[in-house]
């Protein structure tokens, strides 16, 4: 049986905006199992970027709790909420969110550094010629296009070989067959390194390409969310995983 | 085409503007402020400080005087320079005898001096502190000092006293009752003199042609030294006459332009500062100014539109600058120094209505010069340009960076090299306004480091204390006492921090009288300077009682003798010399013939007839210091100790482990003190003569070093503004490194290093350019030529509180910009 790597219990959010207290998360009980993938979908400000960045490590919740891997996200302290963003969790954002300072090598391989860990070259090597990418390397961001750019966000997010990828809205700022692409992409990456992947998306056509969809409707998860069958993300036990 | 009527909605846009970002205008308007306020601020206190080193300079003189004419001058030299368009003022000062002895103390050594009103009235008076009664009228009246009167034994007279002393000018030696007409103090060496009549000059028998000092002050504080020489070539001098400019007047030009150095430094810093604010200003609403185009508002009315809130925030905080500027100046530092103690002597810090003039004009300059650029880069974007634009890609654009696949070096040191270098202008900007701030603190702390020794002369043999037996009297042979004695000498020899010593040992020994013999050249010789003395019956009565006319054999020691054999051009052998062979003629005063060099001098001493050669004729006056009437010989102690087996110690020059050492220093006063001959024992101390120098200073120090920190604070300053404003633009690129997994802490090791990059920058060049500048400046200063030293301990603590700054500033900066937010809510400003 797969294991739980994903678990929130009535986890909720709240937002003070001015005098008003926006209600982001209203008791969101959620599980992801190993090696899934799963796709986040909803309205604007039902709370799926919330719910992303809570199992991420980016936010902290009013109440419940989230734990990943094992690990209870509420309990770390910020020092160890770095370590484990940097070591278990990819994200990769809407807006990229690339170090305009640094070229795309440096920017695919920062979180390593950070780390002080051995870069894996060939690792790198593979992940920038499956991406697409392995002519631009010495480029700054700014130099590349929306897609490029959503690429190398995506290199670096696998660059520390995560236990899970968080996507949020990845294609976001993408055309129809640059959004396949990307999500196809990682779809392959996941299977190939047998990481977990959760992607929030507007598109139904990629939310469709997850082993299970989850809908969100103001802070709460609906019932209806269903199991895909048409696509599965089969464990392959012989990728190492980080 | 018809003008467009635009102004209102500019006006309202503007005004909303600076409503809307009313911080960020804030802050804009304290820079300016506070720009304004350093430049004045530095201009009050920089003309403050020239005011006291023009004082400090009189006041060592003892009076106010750029050029002086000595060993006399005619009435028609006296017109020209009175005549002479650059003249300010022209005083006269003239040697009227001394004093030999008063009723109380029969050793006394106290000139007679006669100043004219000019002198005394306009030239003299910046340097007195207190006055009362009256410059002496009658010909028996006397100014004095308490200084003077001690040396008498006089101390407890006032105004109105009288008392006798015996005094001796050209006409012959007098015994009279003088009355003090008056009490001054002040500074200058003509403390240790009386101040006599007209009338008493006049019947002196001294004349101005042969004995008067001409003083004259240039109207301007700066004068060109082809003047001086003109005036000097105008007044056809004649061999006898000297022509001196003071050290002042003779570097003033080099001095001004150094001057003017150190305010365009100042000035650039000061525009580096509001440049610096502005563009990062500016470069932070190049979306808003897009939008604006977008909109269709075109280049010009963007520029009004930028001009205006510019000039608007510019104006207020010139103004508010300056007002803060003259508050500061005219009443709170008196009143800071006066609660602190800090005593300006009798000048304070004056307001100067040209400051504030120079002061708008400065910054209205700077603020000019740094609207320009901003505008610039607000008005030649296009609108999606703008749309687009980030100030951190800014420089980014055309870059390629080289890959860095070296991890073995710190990631940190190669993140912040790269943030170092990804902006080059605004690092230049910053390290040059801080290495600007920096390198005239070290030019400042240099300066008045070294200002005592500067402007002291050294003594004899650079002693550091100079100890002499005065006990002997002109005519007196047996008046000499053993005034340094076995017991002194033991208890000197134990004072702590004494490194050398240096004794003059000698004996009385008489000349014999021969016609055309040494005793003969020496009559002849002091009756052309004492015109009174008739030289034949001086023959008469040297034959009778030659040991009325004593002189004096002194002896001393190798060092000694190589420090005066090499001002005498090492034309003395050494040998010869030290094994009692030949001896060095002191000067007395009259020209010695050549012919009389290399040959022998007959004496007696201790009743034994002896000879020796001179090899030699000594000006220094050190030597001289006697009151002996007949010659006195300069020889080895070796050949002294063998004319008697106690010789008496004359002098001692002593030299300390440490100069300026204050326990040395008292010691060696208490030493003095406790002698039974305290009161015939003369010191000269460099310390007194360095504190004479600090106290004419007048808060000179104090002075320099608030400018020195107020421009190092300039620099700090610009960099705290401009490390906020980048810090700020940096929001995003640390949320997303913290968001990627870098911990806050990584982030603050990323800071430090940056900091130590832009502190190591600035010292770098501070000690390079900075060390060249100083040199060159303090060279240019140095009248005195003395070496040039590096004030480490002042600089080691700019070096300390510059990297610290430079360190914690964005340290402080990025906790308070990433505040309790989390790393959601900053990335979503960006959205």
């Amino acid at each position: 049986m797969e294991n739980i790597i994903v678990k929130t219990k009535d986890l909720k959010k709240n937002y003070e905006v001015g005098t008003q207290t926006v209600i982001a998360l209203d008791g969101v009980d959620f599980e992801v199992k190993e090696r899934e993938f799963v796709s986040i979908i909803g309205k604007s400000g039902c709370g799926k970027s919330t719910l992303l960045h809570m199992i991420g490590g980016l936010d902290s919740p009013t109440a419940g709790t989230v734990v990943v891997d094992g690990m209870e996200l509420s309990e770390m302290n910020p020092q160890q909420l770095a370590l484990f963003r940097r070591r278990k969790v990819g994200f990769i954002f809407q807006q990229y969110n690339l170090i305009p300072d640094l070229n795309i090598y440096d920017n695919i391989i920062f979180p390593l550094e950070l780390d002080g860990a051995q870069i894996d070259k060939e690792y790198i090597q593979e992940l920038l010629k499956t991406l697409h990418i392995i002519d631009k390397t010495e480029m700054l961001p700014s130099m590349l296009s929306g897609g490029e750019q959503q690429r190398v966000a995506i290199a670096r997010a696998l660059a520390t070989k995560p236990a899970i990828i968080l996507a949020d809205e990845p294609t976001g700022n993408l055309d129809t067959s640059a959004s396949h692409d990307v999500i196809g992409l990682l779809k392959v990456i996941a299977k190939k390194y047998q990481q977990t992947l959760i992607v929030i998306t507007h598109d139904l056509d990629v939310a469709q390409m997850a082993d299970r969809i989850v809908r969100l409707q103001d802070g709460k998860i609906l019932k209806s969310a269903f199991e895909n069958t048409r696509i599965s993300c089969k464990p392959d036990s012989n990728k190492e995983r980080r | 085409m018809l003008a467009n009527n635009n102004k209102p909605i500019i006006n309202k846009l503007a005004k909303n503007m600076v409503k809307t970002n009313k911080r960020q205008f804030i802050i804009l308007f304290v820079t300016v402020a506070l720009s304004a306020f350093m430049i004045f601020s530095v201009f009050t206190v920089g003309l403050t400080y020239l005011d006291l080193s023009k004082l400090q300079n009189t006041r060592l003189y003892g009076s106010e005087y750029d050029i002086a004419i000595i060993n006399g001058f005619t009435e028609k030299q006296k017109k020209i320079i009175k005549n002479n368009s650059e003249i300010q003022t022209v005083g006269t000062q003239a040697y009227s005898g001394y004093v030999k002895s008063t009723d109380a103390d029969n050793t006394v050594n106290v000139g007679l001096l006669w100043g004219d009103t000019e002198f005394w009235k306009i030239q003299k008076a910046p340097t007195i502190t207190a006055f009362s009664g009256n410059y002496p009228q009658a010909e028996n009246e006397l100014l004095a000092t308490k200084e003077v009167l001690k040396e008498c034994g006089k101390s407890s007279l006032s105004i109105g006293d009288s008392f006798s002393m015996t005094y001796e000018d050209n006409t012959g030696v007098h015994t009279k009752d003088f009355v003090i007409s008056g009490i001054w103090s002040g500074y200058g060496t003509d403390k240790a003199n009386f101040y006599v009549s007209k009338d008493f000059y006049h019947q002196s028998g001294y004349h101005l042609e042969s004995d008067g000092i001409l003083m004259a002050k240039f109207k301007s504080d700066y004068v060109m030294k082809k003047t001086i020489e003109q005036l000097e070539e105008s007044l056809d001098l004649s061999q006898q006459q000297v022509f001196q400019s003071s050290d002042y007047i003779g570097k003033s030009m080099t001095i001004l332009l150094a001057v003017c150095g150190l305010c365009l430094m100042i000035c650039f810093s000061a525009y580096l500062l509001v440049y610096n604010i502005l563009y990062l200003s500016v470069s932070g609403k190049i979306r808003y100014y897009g939008l604006l185009q977008t909109l269709g508002m075109t280049k010009n009315q963007l520029v009004q539109f930028i001009r205006k809130q510019m000039l608007a925030v510019g104006i207020t905080g010139i103004i508010t600058g300056i007002l803060s500027g003259v508050i500061t100046s005219l009443l709170l530092i008196p009143y800071i120094m006066k609660i602190l103690g800090i005593s300006l002597g009798n000048v304070g810090i004056h307001f100067y209505p040209i400051i504030p003039i120079l002061s708008i004009l400065t910054t209205g300059f700077a603020f000019f010069c740094g609207i320009q650029t901003p505008i610039r880069l607000a008005t030649g974007i296009t609108p999606v340009q703008a749309i687009k634009y980030r100030v951190n890609n800014e420089a980014s654009h055309g870059y390629k960076k080289k890959r860095t696949s070296q991890v073995s070096i710190d990631l940190y040191w190669r993140m912040a090299k790269d943030q170092f270098k990804k902006d080059k202008k605004k690092t230049i900007v910053v390290i040059l306004s801080l290495a600007t701030s920096f390198i005239v603190f070290y030019c400042l702390t240099t300066l008045i480091d070294s200002q005592g020794t500067r402007t002291v002369y050294p003594n004899y043999l650079d002693a550091d204390f100079i100890i002499q037996n005065n006990t002997q009297t002109t005519e007196d042979m047996a008046s000499l006492q053993p005034a340094i004695n076995e017991k002194f000498m033991s208890d000197f020899e134990n004072t702590e921090g004494i490194a050398e010593v240096h004794t003059v040992s000698g004996i009385p020994v008489v000349f014999p009288y021969s016609v055309n013999g040494f005793a003969d050249l020496w009559i002849k010789g002091y009756s052309k300077i004492k015109p009174y003395l008739s030289y034949s019956e001086t023959v008469l009565d040297y034959r009778m009682n030659p040991e009325k006319y004593y002189g004096m054999v002194k002896g001393i020691d190798e060092v000694e003798f190589d420090y005066l054999n090499e001002a005498l051009g090492n034309t003395v052998n050494k040998q010869d010399f030290l094994n009692g062979n030949t001896a060095i003629l002191q000067y007395a005063g009259f020209e010695i013939p050549k012919i009389w060099l290399g040959r022998t001098v007959s004496f007696t001493a201790e009743n034994r007839p002896l000879e020796i050669t001179i090899s030699a004729v000594s000006y220094e006056s050190y030597y001289g210091a006697s009151t002996n009437f007949g010659a006195n010989l300069i020889v080895s102690e070796d050949y002294v100790k063998t004319l008697t087996e106690e010789p008496y110690i004359l002098s001692l020059t002593v030299k300390y482990d440490q100069s300026y050492n204050e326990n040395t220093e008292n010691a060696m006063k208490n030493l003095l003190k406790k002698s039974s001959y305290s009161n015939d024992l003369l010191y000269i101390s460099k310390y007194d003569e360095m504190k004479t120098i600090q106290d004419s200073q007048g808060g000179m120090f104090e002075i320099g070093t608030v400018i020195a920190l107020l421009l190092l604070l300039v620099g700090m300053l610009n960099y705290i503004n401009t490390m906020s404003s980048s810090m700020q633009n940096r929001k995003l690129t640390f949320s997303i490194m913290e968001s990627v997994g870098m911990s806050r802490k990584q982030q603050i090791k990323l800071l430090i290093r940056e900091g130590i990059l832009y502190a190591a920058g600035s010292i770098l060049i501070t000690f390079t350019v900075g060390t060249g500048i100083t040199y060159l400046l303090f060279q240019s200063m140095n009248y005195m030529k003395i070496p040039f030293t590096i004030p480490v301990l002042p600089l080691l603590y700019a070096v300390m509180l510059v990297t610290i700054v430079c360190i914690v500033t964005p340290v402080i900066v990025y906790k308070k910009i990433i505040g309790k937010r989390s790393i959601v809510e900053r990335l979503r400003e960006y959205e």
